[in-house]
């Protein structure tokens, strides 16, 4: 018997590869990516036209007796949804406050976690802190996702792989990837598309449009351009180098990112040297950063930087959103930093109205504007 | 030392202890499946096709990634013991780990977080460090177990350190985490494609040690003494070493690093049956198996978010070795 | 009695540095030799280079008339084998499982022993008054049946040649007799040639054919206690030794310093 040992024991291990080698090919699972791709619809297809000034992503809205609705995400796949969707889990912070300015919130059965940790939540959509959580970017649940019986699942692009994987299960899955203006836009616009909610989409992509349009236009013959300095979020000695959201946001509202010149599309860290190199005129905290301006003004290092010699270092606001980061609320931001970075044309005032008015529309929030400052 | 029967016994008691982990593995997820919709998918009935799907595409996998990672680590663990002559051997003692670690590393900040490239990578990335060790003891013409024990340790400090500079470069706020995480062992990406892509390589590996059993026995002794009995000791040692990290190569790049297994199952095994031959190598692949099975239920179960894997076998793995001691020195041998 | 090992012109040693120069041996079937010198005369690596642990700068060595001087570890475990001065710790190896390991040379690589190899290992153990321990874990046993074992591993082996790095160092007085009497035994019941590196004279005189006198890597002498006489010994003896006597007692020989 011992002398057949050998003989059994390679026999086991080729029948343990080749029976469940069968059973992949029966049961037909694949890593193919992306959801099913559907047959190219010929005629009374409508096309949502896209606005001259921003172009939106390539969405395109089949027949409503189709009951299903093909939509292209912002990962390049194509995904046939079937209409209308009433469960929506939404595994990203930005997808989850757009689906709230989208007035989709009642449709949300799962959010991702530690939302408790973001004011947008109890501001507008208390009930949503409430949800199950389906886990962060790092480790996503899928189970628990699966769990909630989505219709819909909206997931940043870095986790493509659960994507596929719950596009494999049957579940369609949208992927957002918002980097800056236009990003918002598109994923304004699929969501939109995908869920139902094209009139608010619609809506809320105007109001971008507009607000756009009018800060260039406030902006337009400045001859003053401050260099501002925005801080990161762990510590004021990283900034947004040249590629990165913030610096877009940055020249939008009529200022120069003092690290222009470096490199690079992720918050890089960088020495006491180089910023007093850099010496700018105004520094920016932003909303989620571990640190505060006292801590700044405390820094004798620093002492001698235009800025802080002129106490011009401002922190954006905390009470709603990350508005230095591709969030709905956006071009608060914008506004914010442009009655930072020019008073004069633009005074607080203003802004306070314009993000109550914001909230209020979309948001259906009432804000406490004496959050809004500097 | 043990009879027979009481040894088949002890064999027949811990697979019962496997087979009842495993049961109750499947039955653990975020994903509500009850005992009587699990036995109707079992039996081919009538269910949803999303509840047989998610069974077969993400519960079952899991759990049998569970168990495969769980026998590989005990069985590597167990070989490495006895061929490097050292209780304190772990499956990363020539660096596989670090290996994986950093070919995991290199993937995430090259192509962003996917499972398949990063496990590719990762696979890859282990068994590299393991034959740059080989060809580091060929080098200096002294294939002693000490010179591969240095060769690791030389491999695993070059690795630490690109993994070191590869964080540096990395985005904190993205690809930092991933690699972090990775380190730290999950079984929550495994899905059944996956499992068979890697089993291949897996059942390759064991088999391969399996078939090996006397000869790795014999590289136990003091080499002198191997190579008067007629062991090639040289040719020996890198195919056991070759079948070994494929073994664990092809667990960890799918489920990152599971810390911990690999060292315990074998001193369980071997405080159980007071046997160094290959029996205990079994029945430590198995103790293994058992560790990790109920480690991932935790995992899944204590919170909401899933707690990665190495932190519960350190946890779970400790106290049963302190069992073990205390029962070996209140003279229970 | 024919010929069993030829050693050639052998030269050896670590690295640059020549321990043993220009030896010439021939031990025939049957004959158990011992290999005799002070610290550093070269006993242990003429014995290591002999095994292929070190190899040789020149010279050759034949067993039954095949080369083994350059063969790989598998074809030479057939015709050499070797008992070290300190053998491998085998915990939780059992005794009947450690003897089983003489058999590798005669295994495929992945072959397991037979029913038959089983069963001879165990009376191997019975020849040497070992079967009771069969069972028990090699670490356990006492220094002088663990000594046994590893004969037994060496019979299971059974090569024409053996080889033995001073068996009795780690034994007591009782112990050191008897396990050179059972050696002496086989080596002629199995007509097996024997060497073996021993650093008392008085045992080598007791138990070996043939004495091999080595002195600063070279052969000094060598003398056959049978045949010689008292004072043919004595002379041979004090090459090495210096200012000794020998003494007879009951047709043995005994050396005591002067």
């Amino acid at each position: 018997m011992k002398k057949y040992a050998n003989r059994l024991i390679c026999l086991i291990a080729a029948v343990a590869v080749a029976l469940p080698l069968n059973a992949c090919g029966a049961s037909g699972e694949s890593p193919a990516p992306g959801g099913q791709l559907s047959e190219p619809q010929g005629n009374n297809q409508s096309v949502i036209t896209p606005s001259t000034e921003m172009e939106r992503g390539g969405a395109q809205v089949d027949d409503a007796d189709e009951n299903t609705v093909t939509v292209v995400d912002q990962a390049g796949r194509e995904v046939e949804i079937e209409t209308p969707v009433e469960n929506i889990v939404s595994g990203y912070y930005i997808s989850s406050s757009a689906c709230i300015a989208l007035g989709l919130q009642e449709k949300l059965v799962g959010i991702e976690a530690k939302a408790d940790s973001r004011p947008i939540y109890a501001m507008s959509a208390p009930e949503l802190l409430e949800l199950p959580n389906v886990g962060t970017a790092k480790e996503f649940n899928l189970e628990g996702c699966i769990a909630l019986e989505p219709d819909l699942v909206i997931l940043p692009s870095r986790l493509r792989d659960s994507a596929d994987t719950i596009a494999g299960l049957g579940i369609p899955v949208i992927l957002v990837s918002p980097e800056n203006h236009e990003d918002i836009v598109d994923m304004i616009a699929l969501i939109g598309d995908a869920a139902g909610a094209e009139e608010k989409a619609a809506a809320l992509t105007r109001y971008y449009k507009e607000e756009l349009v009018a800060v260039a236009g406030l902006t337009a013959d400045m001859a003053e351009k401050p260099a501002v300095y925005m801080g990161g979020n762990s510590a004021y000695l990283s900034t947004a180098p040249k590629d990165m959201y913030q610096a877009t946001l940055i020249e939008a509202a009529g200022g120069i990112n003092a690290a222009w010149e470096l490199e690079g599309d992720n918050w890089t860290d960088i020495s006491y040297e180089q910023l007093i190199a850099m010496n700018p005129d105004v520094i920016v905290i932003p909303p989620e950063a571990g640190y505060g301006k006292e801590d700044i003004f405390a820094d004798s290092q620093l002492s001698g930087i235009t800025a802080v010699k002129e106490g011009k270092v401002y922190q954006m606001p905390k009470g709603f959103e990350a508005w230095d980061s591709p969030v709905p609320s956006c071009t608060l931001g914008i506004r914010w930093m442009l009655n930072v970075l020019h008073e004069d044309v633009y005074p607080i005032e203003e802004l306070r109205a314009a993000a109550a008015a914001f909230y209020r529309e979309f948001y259906n929030a009432e804000i406490d504007i004496d959050l809004i400052e500097k | 030392m043990m009879s027979d029967r009481r040894r088949k016994q002890t064999f027949c008691a811990v697979s019962a202890l496997v087979a009842a982990a495993f049961a109750v593995s499947v039955c653990v997820g975020k994903y509500p499946l009850s005992l009587m919709e699990i036995w109707t998918i079992l039996t081919g009935g009538e269910i949803a096709e999303i509840k047989r799907s998610v069974f077969y595409t993400l519960r079952l996998p899991r759990t049998w990634m569970a168990l495969l990672a769980g026998v590989g680590l005990g069985m590597a663990g167990a070989v490495y013991q006895i061929i490097f002559k050292n209780p304190l051997a772990a499956p990363d003692i020539i660096g596989v780990a670090n290996g994986a670690n950093l070919g995991a590393a290199v993937a995430i900040v090259l192509f962003g977080y996917n499972t398949l490239f990063t496990a590719a990578s990762a696979f890859v990335g282990g068994m590299l460090v393991v034959m740059l060790v080989i060809a580091l003891v060929r080098a200096t013409g002294n294939p002693s177990t000490t010179t591969y024990i240095l060769g690791g340790i030389i491999l695993k400090a070059v690795s630490e350190a690109c993994i070191m500079l590869l964080k540096f470069f990395a985005d904190p706020e993205r690809q930092l985490a991933a690699i972090e995480y990775w380190s730290m062992g999950s079984l929550g990406n495994v899905t059944a494609f996956k499992l068979l892509v890697i089993l291949p390589f897996f059942l390759v590996g064991l088999t391969g040690l399996v078939l090996m059993r006397r000869q790795v026995a014999l590289l136990g002794l003091e080499e002198e003494e191997s190579r008067t009995l007629g062991v090639r000791v040289g040719l020996i040692r890198v195919t056991v070493l070759g079948f070994s990290t494929l073994l664990i190569a092809s667990v960890i790049c799918l489920t990152g690093l599971i810390s911990f297994v690999g060292l315990i199952a074998p001193h369980i095994a071997r405080l159980i049956l007071k046997r160094t031959s290959f029996a205990a190598c079994i029945l430590a692949s198995l103790a293994g198996a058992f560790i990790l099975l109920v480690a991932d239920c935790l995992a899944r179960s204590i919170h909401s978010a899933e707690i990665p894997i190495s932190i519960l076998t350190t946890f779970i793995g400790v106290p049963c070795l302190i069992y073990f001691m205390r029962s070996r020195k209140a003279g229970r041998i | 009695m024919s010929e069993m090992l030829r050693l050639e012109a052998v030269t050896a040693g670590y690295g640059r540095k020549e321990i043993v120069r220009n030896i010439h041996l021939v031990i025939g079937e049957g004959e158990l030799c011992a290999l005799l010198g002070l610290n550093g005369s070269g006993k242990t690596t003429l014995i290591k280079a002999i095994c292929g642990l070190i190899p040789m700068e020149s010279g050759r060595c034949l067993v039954k008339g095949q080369d083994c001087t350059r063969v790989h570890e598998r074809k030479r475990a057939r015709f050499i084998s070797y008992i070290p001065q300190r053998h491998s710790k085998m915990q939780g190896v059992t005794v009947l499982d450690a003897v089983q390991m003489g058999y590798n040379p005669h295994l495929a690589l992945l072959e397991s022993p037979t029913a038959l190899q089983r069963r001879q290992a165990g009376e191997l153990l019975e020849r040497l008054g070992l079967d009771a321990l069969a069972g028990q874990d090699f670490a356990h046993l006492s220094e002088g049946q663990k000594q046994m074992v590893i004969l037994a591993r060496t019979l299971a082996q059974d090569a024409p040649v053996m080889l033995m790095d001073e068996p009795d160092s780690a034994l007591d007085f009782l112990n050191r007799n008897q396990i050179l009497g059972r050696i002496r035994e086989l080596i002629h019941r199995e007509n097996k040639a024997g060497l073996i590196t021993l650093h008392d004279p008085n045992l080598a005189l007791g138990y070996c054919d043939r004495l091999i006198l080595l002195k600063g890597g070279t052969i000094a002498g060598q003398l056959e206690p049978a045949r010689a006489t008292k004072e043919e010994i004595r002379r041979c003896l004090s090459k090495i030794y210096g200012d000794i006597a020998v003494l007879e007692h009951r047709g043995k020989y005994v050396m005591l310093m002067e």
